[in-house]
């Protein structure tokens, strides 16, 4: 069976995997209506400074009297945006670096592994500071500098499975018939990889979002621009949470969870439908 | 001694119901070694777990029953089972001496049934483990040494002395000799002999390989699609089989001391997705008639309690 | 013509060393393998696990080098030839595994692996081609099959798609690895009868690598049987079956069960042991019934005895 339909029949009976696809689903279809379901503009300042969550703000105003519920909607699109493109980022270099480290081996696989190893063990969110320091916090610096920070896990667990993958009769048969290194790596070991990067992907998506989220709130980046790490931002920095002032710091943080707990799901539903191992018969 | 009564086990998968023990009849004598023969998906190792009751979650007995020493094991409780096993019944399982832990010796890991269902202690323990060692042919040398350090051969023995330390009556062991060479085959196959002689225990060997079972064999039954083909004395079921699935499995095993051509059966095994309503062998049959199409057989018992379940011969008799 | 000179060929593989011992050990594999192999002929390699048969099968695919020696293919030195001289002759070279369930791609459709070596050896071919190399290995009709993927297929079925894919560029020689052991018997006689009639239709060469001395008698012209590492034995198939020589070959036809023919005595005692600390002299001794002092102390050498029979044991 194609494995797109094999997923799709298997996924009806995980509950798990249903459960992610529908967090994803529904906080992508908000960042795609969030101008129609916004019952204010998000940037629109008024007068109405710091109310309690009411019919007419349903999840209250914040210190500029600015809507916090439109600003919630808006603030979706972000972290989808950075999340996706700064996994695809990551994936896609892990994948690369993993496929020719594992499959070609020797001197290229020490070094790929003792850079792999370094970044693995630096801790990612200080280094992350220093270069969006350097090079500014924009939106698409902040997008590179997580996916290119964040390769490793994807680049490790590649490897480890090119290695067992190369050594399958099939590989050598295809060697044999002249198949070339890069013919083999992406004709025969590359769809079997992919089970995998798909559960990393989606892993790496949901790490994303919550280093975008985090560096939004510690103030890398651009503070301008709308999500949920911001709003979190600056409800810290205006003191909110010694003030009692619940409704402007909670729901951004229970988005951030609820996405990334999506994709979280998503990724054990990949992994136990792609696995035959742990596939339920 | 074991007395199976249209036992009926099925798997639950995801495309559907396979049965794979599909209303078997047998009856297995005490002090016998009995090989049940088939090839894969035959349904033999799903008979062989049914004994013991340790089928896998998603398979169940759906009915029939299993009389063992008159007991219907398909009706004890859970909990009287687990102390059958091992002690009346135990089993030898495909690919066993591969899953030896590695980090214990040879000694403690015989010993250790005893020490958990036992509570014997560990000196006496050991001491039997000892005795069982030389049982199956394995010196004091090997006692202290760990699995890795063992050939193939060596580690079987390890793995039918473990299955037989609480002396059961019942031994099952499921291919016992895939794996190994054919030197060593050889020489776990007489073990399984002497075991039979010196302590009267009942051995089932599970096999795909009828040469090798029927040299040591009593009597053996051929499976085919979770079905019975032909049961009866080991050296006349080779020599004068009567079931043309057994003829063509004989007829299709190289024989050095003749020229002649070897054929296959044609076809591929039968699918116990959607079985067919006849007999089983129907689609890969070069006998077949209409009637084996939709008519189930019973079997015709022949000389010797040598049984056929097919309808050429049903319709002999008649 | 000969298809396979094999000279001397040996293949060691270091063991890691350990930080005590400065003695650097190896796992002898292959030690001085000398085989030839005249073209259209069916030759066995029949050994243990742990003879050495698959790395001599890896060598001659050109798989693994060797750690010395020589392997002439057709003539020609498969080790020290140019990328695309390499190229031309895996061209006329095809691979049979034993595990069906690995030696397919399992996400590649059956179509996709039967064409593999079409496509990457720029061989032309049509349908028809793919539907007749299909249908001739069993899987009838071809339609039913190709778009399949291995999952979906029997093991049986797997293994005829792996042969097929290795008949579909017409091989000069295809080397089969223990091709049938993980077959159903019921299914094994077609396989080694398909291998036997294209042998005899295109003067296919065949190295057959197996541990069952029938299969390698069932259809086999020549015979080498293997212990850890050197053949001890080589002849004709009547040679080998009707007048074996060496104990070892005597002990393994003694240890085949042949139906309805009742127990049989083996000889040799012990298991093959380890290819690191190899016995001295005959290798075989530990074992051997028939071991005086000199099979202790000197190799035997590997002499012909009679036109085409060879065998190495101080008996004769």
């Amino acid at each position: 069976m194609n494995p797109l339909t094999s997923y799709l029949s298997q996924l009806r009976r995980s509950t798990i995997g249903m459960v992610g696809w529908g967090i994803i689903a529904s906080f992508v279809v908000i960042a795609l209506i969030a101008p129609i379901i916004s019952p204010y503009n998000p940037y629109a300042t008024s007068n109405a400074y710091l109310q309690h969550p009411s019919l007419l703000h349903l999840f209250g105003t914040n210190q500029e009297g600015q809507d916090l519920f439109s600003q919630n909607m808006y603030g979706t699109r972000i972290p989808l945006l950075v999340g996706s493109t700064a996994a695809l980022v990551a994936v896609l270099m892990g994948l690369i670096i993993g496929l020719f480290s594992g499959y070609f081996g020797g001197i290229l696989d020490e070094i790929l592994m003792r850079v792999t190893d370094f970044f693995l063990v630096v801790p990612a969110i200080v280094l992350m500071i220093v270069i969006s320091a350097l090079i500014g916090g924009t939106l698409t610096n902040v997008i590179l500098i997580i996916g290119g920070l964040s390769w490793p896990m994807t680049a490790r667990v590649v490897r480890s499975m090119v290695l067992s993958i190369k050594e399958w009769p099939f590989v050598e048969v295809a060697k044999s018939s002249n198949g070339g290194s890069i013919y083999i790596m992406f004709k025969h070991i590359l769809p079997n990889v992919m089970p995998v990067v798909f559960a990393n992907a989606a892993l790496s998506v949901a790490n994303a979002i919550f280093t975008q989220s985090a560096l939004v709130f510690i103030g890398v980046g651009d503070v301008t621009d709308l999500s949920w790490g911001n709003i979190m931002h600056f409800a810290y920095i205006n003191g909110t949470i010694t003030a009692g002032i619940w409704w402007y710091m909670i729901p951004p943080g229970i988005f951030i969870v609820l996405l990334t707990v999506g994709f979280i799901f998503l990724s054990t539903s990949f992994e136990s439908i792609f696995n035959p191992r742990t596939r339920r018969v | 001694m074991i007395e199976i009564k249209e036992l009926v086990v099925k798997y639950k998968s995801s495309k559907g119901e396979v049965y794979a023990v599909d209303g078997l009849n047998l009856e297995i004598d005490s002090g016998l070694i009995f090989g049940l023969v088939g090839e894969s998906g035959s349904g033999k190792t799903t008979l062989g777990l049914s004994l013991l009751r340790i089928l896998p979650p998603t398979a169940i007995i759906e009915s029939g029953n299993v009389l063992i020493s008159g007991t219907d094991v398909t009706k004890l409780k859970e909990s009287e089972m687990r102390k059958w096993r091992g002690k009346k019944i135990s089993m030898v399982f495909q690919g066993a001496m591969n899953s030896l832990n590695p980090l214990m010796t040879v000694e403690e890991q015989v010993a250790e049934p005893l020490i958990i269902h036992e509570n014997m202690d560990k000196d006496q323990a050991l001491l039997r483990a000892k005795e069982n060692l030389e049982n199956v042919g394995l010196g004091e040398n090997i006692l202290k040494r760990y699995p890795h350090e063992l050939s193939g051969g060596m580690k079987q023995r390890v793995v039918i002395a473990m299955a037989i330390i609480e002396h059961p009556s019942l031994l099952i062991a499921d291919e016992p000799t895939t794996a190994l060479d054919v030197v060593t085959q050889h020489r776990i196959m007489k073990l399984f002999r002497r075991l039979k002689d010196e302590f009267g225990v009942t051995i089932i060997l599970i096999s795909h390989d009828l040469p090798i079972v029927a040299e040591v064999a009593d009597k053996v039954a051929i499976m085919y699609g979770g079905k019975m083909s032909e049961v009866g004395d080991a050296k006349e079921v080779v020599t004068q089989s009567k079931h043309p699935y057994t003829q063509g499995l004989i007829r299709s095993i190289p024989d050095p001391r003749s020229t002649k051509v070897i054929r296959g059966i044609s076809g591929e095994p039968v699918s116990l997705m959607n079985p067919p309503k006849g007999c089983r062998f129907y689609d890969r049959c070069s006998q077949r008639r209409d009637l084996c199409k939709t008519y189930d057989y019973k079997p015709a018992i022949l000389e010797n309690r040598h049984l056929v379940y097919c309808n050429l011969f049903e319709e002999r008799m008649a | 013509m000969k298809m396979i000179e094999a000279k001397n060929v040996k293949k060691y593989f270091p063991l890691k060393k350990s930080i005590l011992s400065r003695n650097d050990r190896y796992l002898k594999a292959l030690d001085g393998i000398s085989l030839e192999i005249e073209k259209g002929v069916i030759h066995s390699l029949v050994g243990e696990t742990g003879s050495g048969k698959t790395t001599f099968g890896r060598i001659v695919m050109a798989l693994t080098p060797p750690t010395s020696g020589t392997v002439k293919v057709d003539g020609i030195d498969l080790f020290s030839l140019k990328k695309n001289e390499m190229k031309l002759i895996r061209k006329r070279i095809q691979i049979i595994f034993q595990d069906p369930y690995s030696s397919l791609n399992p996400k590649l459709k059956i179509r996709a692996s039967i064409t593999e070596p079409l496509k990457l050896n720029h061989v032309k071919f049509d349908e028809k081609m793919v539907t007749d190399v299909v249908e001739s290995v069993g899987l009838k009709p071809a339609s039913d099959y190709l778009d399949r993927f291995p999952g979906e297929m029997s093991g049986g079925q797997r293994q005829r798609a792996a042969i097929a894919r290795a008949f579909a560029i017409s091989p000069e020689l295809i080397i089969a690895d223990e091709p049938v052991s993980m077959v159903d018997v019921s299914i094994r006689a077609d396989f080694l009868n398909l291998l036997r009639e294209t042998n005899k239709r295109e003067n296919l060469t065949v190295l057959l690598i197996t541990h069952d001395l029938f299969v390698a008698s069932y259809i086999s012209d020549k015979i080498s049987v293997l212990y850890l590492g050197k053949i001890v034995e080589e002849g004709s198939k009547e040679d080998i079956i009707e007048r074996p020589l060496h104990p070892y070959t005597q002990a393994l036809l003694d240890s085949i069960p042949i139906l309805g023919m009742g127990e049989r005595e083996v000889k040799i005692k012990g298991e093959i042991p380890n290819p690191i600390d190899l016995p001295s002299g005959c290798r075989f001794h530990p074992r051997c019934p028939f071991s005086e002092d000199k099979c202790r102390q000197i190799e035997p050498e590997y002499r012909e005895i009679k036109r085409g029979h060879f065998v190495a044991c101080h008996l004769y």
